[in-house]
């Protein structure tokens, strides 16, 4: 269990850093973009659909980490104050739901992916293929459905065995 | 079954799966796509699984998220804390319960960089808590000052919370930013004075400091500069229509950069740190913005918001005793539930009956905020609580003793806001 865990989470903790570090490009391109409309030239074409790339990237790359960290917002009123086996079961089940969601979200958006490229839509200034904005949103949500699973199995095996395979907190073992 | 029972069905779904600690997010988006699929088959659901988180997160004025997170992020790693609160004392340390008024100062100054009430608490919790606990200062005071402190960061703007109630509601980001700024001048004002009557109760509790000279004021001074330079081209850009939110947002982040790197404050291992920091708050963001999107996509079919604003409006209840109820409903569930859950759980249904009832959705943004401030102090599950209790390594009790002058501070400001609404809508008026 152990060095899947890690490695599930050394690859979501990468993909997140370079998720947050498409945000940073799309700050740097629009300062870029700023600084010279400012200076009175015409700004740099595109940055708003470069931007919005970044940005897709930037969600996509993100999610999976917020899995595998436990960062997605949830409400711990009662279940923390059941048995460690119950407790353990509904964590298995909560992460079995975000998997679900993710898959759901991949599956479906695969269809509209499919029309997409059908169509050859473009985006609107410099006519980057509308596909490209989708790669990150499937990935993305392919990998985050599995970092669920991983979180799902660590639960499954601390609901058997009865105690958490893992007991150091996530985020050490993330940096 | 009728579409709007539906509707009120899936929000007891909603609320069923967040007990069973699914992700609201999660608990949101699959109520949302089962729902779609119950009313309108598989096609219905094909459609909206397919379209609805593309369109969630596409949107080109969706780049404020990471890019106002980063920014708070790469001031926290730049260290200005604590020149921040070296500056706050230098001016307000001489007085009785001084240090806890520099707190109070500086988590707004910092509040001004940074938009998230965790990020401020535990940053000023490590800069703050020891110069109060060497000064001799009681714990409980210390640590509900930075408690309290802390939850400036998410009404001064950039703020987070603000931030996810501008895209759920669809506000104008720019103007609910400046709304923000009276009030949380109030605020900072109405906890320095729950400090002045505590420490007047009891004098013990905060000592004061000895008086600084100008020239040593001044100094200080000059090591704050990067904050001010940040929040007045943010902030201040926006207001004079230099920068629109998404240009204000890139300005801040590369800014904030600038500045840890010219401060020597962010080597790569930092930097790496604050990349994944930047990314597990905007994952979190984008994700409840997919599952919110769902899930409104679906209450829009059902009419169940309509529904509901249909029986508030037979009740013939006014604007001021609607908000007096629904701030006892927040300040109850707020205790029950962590404050941002409440907040996406609540907005779906509560907006309709806020635009029905002519208030102004500027004015609910800033009241929404100031509820979530108060959630965030009470406990049980107020989170700031248990922030200062695991960085400043202290009993929870001890903290909570503290907290009922902040809390009463909290609820003087929904009153001054209830009753003086301008506090919040003169400065965005100035923008049209």
């Amino acid at each position: 269990m152990t060095p899947i865990y890690r490695a599930a989470e050394w690859g979501a903790a990468w993909a997140a850093r370079v998720g947050a570090l498409c945000a940073l490009l799309a700050g740097l391109a629009t300062c870029a973009d700023v600084v010279i409309r400012h200076a009175g030239g015409q700004g740099i074409l595109g940055t708003v659909d470069i931007t919005q790339l970044m940005i897709m990237a930037t969600a996509f790359f993100t999610i999976p980490y917020g899995f595998i960290a436990d960062s997605h917002v949830a409400v711990d009123l009662g279940v923390e104050r059941l048995p460690f086996r119950i407790q353990a079961f509904c964590r298995m089940a909560a992460a079995l739901s975000g998997a679900l969601l993710m898959l759901a979200i991949a599956g479906f958006g695969w269809q509209q992916f499919n029309t997409v490229a059908l169509m050859g839509d473009r985006s609107q200034t410099i006519a980057l293929p509308m596909t490209w904005y989708w790669y990150p949103l499937l990935g993305g949500a392919v990998f985050a459905a599995l970092m669920a699973l991983v979180v799902a199995l660590r639960h499954l095996v601390s609901m058997l065995a009865g105690r958490d395979p893992l007991p150091a907190p996530d985020s050490e073992l993330a940096a | 079954m009728s579409p709007a029972l539906a509707g009120i069905l899936g929000f007891g779904v909603v609320l069923a799966l967040m007990l069973l600690r699914v992700p609201v997010a999660v608990a949101m988006g699959l109520v949302g796509g089962g729902g779609f699929l119950l009313l309108q088959g598989w096609d219905g659901l094909a459609y909206v699984m397919g379209s609805s988180p593309f369109e969630s997160v596409f949107p080109y004025s969706l780049s404020v998220v990471p890019l106002f997170v980063m920014m708070g992020v790469f001031a926290t790693y730049a260290g200005l804390s604590r020149q921040l609160y070296e500056a706050a004392y230098a001016f307000l340390g001489h007085f009785r319960g001084g240090l806890a008024l520099a707190t109070i100062g500086a988590c707004a100054a910092f509040g001004s960089i940074c938009g998230s009430a965790i990020a401020t608490a535990a940053t000023m919790c490590r800069v703050a808590l020891p110069e109060m606990r060497r000064r001799g200062y009681a714990d409980s005071l210390a640590t509900a000052t930075i408690a309290a402190g802390g939850t400036l960061g998410i009404l001064i703007p950039p703020s987070i919370i603000l931030l996810i109630y501008a895209l759920l509601t669809e506000q104008s980001l720019g103007k609910l930013y400046v709304a923000a700024l009276l009030p949380g001048v109030l605020g900072t004002g109405l906890y320095m004075l729950a400090i002045a009557a505590t420490v007047r109760l009891n004098p013990v509790s905060g000592p004061a400091g000895e008086r600084m000279g100008w020239p040593q004021r001044l100094r200080t001074m000059r090591s704050v500069w990067p904050v001010f330079l940040l929040f007045v081209l943010v902030i201040g850009g926006m207001f004079a229509g230099v920068f629109s939110p998404n240009e204000a947002a890139s300005v801040g982040a590369v800014g904030a950069l600038l500045f840890a790197l010219a401060g020597r404050t962010m080597g790569f291992s930092r930097f790496k740190d604050s990349l994944l920091e930047t990314a597990s708050t905007s994952a979190m963001i984008f994700l409840i913005l997919i599952g919110a999107g769902l899930f409104n996509f679906f209450l829009e079919v059902t009419n169940a918001p309509q529904l509901v604003v249909q029986q508030i409006q037979t009740l013939n209840v006014g604007p001021v005793p609607f908000l007096i109820l629904l701030t006892v409903f927040y300040v109850v569930l707020g205790a029950l539930m962590d404050d941002l859950a409440m907040m996406l759980l609540t907005l779906p249904f509560v907006f309709p009956a806020v635009q029905a009832l002519g208030i102004d959705p500027l004015w609910f943004g800033i009241y929404m905020v100031t509820i979530v401030e108060i959630g965030m102090i009470v406990p049980p599950v107020g989170m700031n609580l248990f922030v200062i209790q695991g960085v400043g390594q202290v009993k929870l009790p001890t903290v909570i003793r503290g907290i009922l002058p902040f809390v009463l501070a909290d609820l003087a400001r929904v009153g001054l806001l209830i009753a003086f609404p301008q506090i919040v809508l003169w400065l965005p008026g100035l923008m049209e």
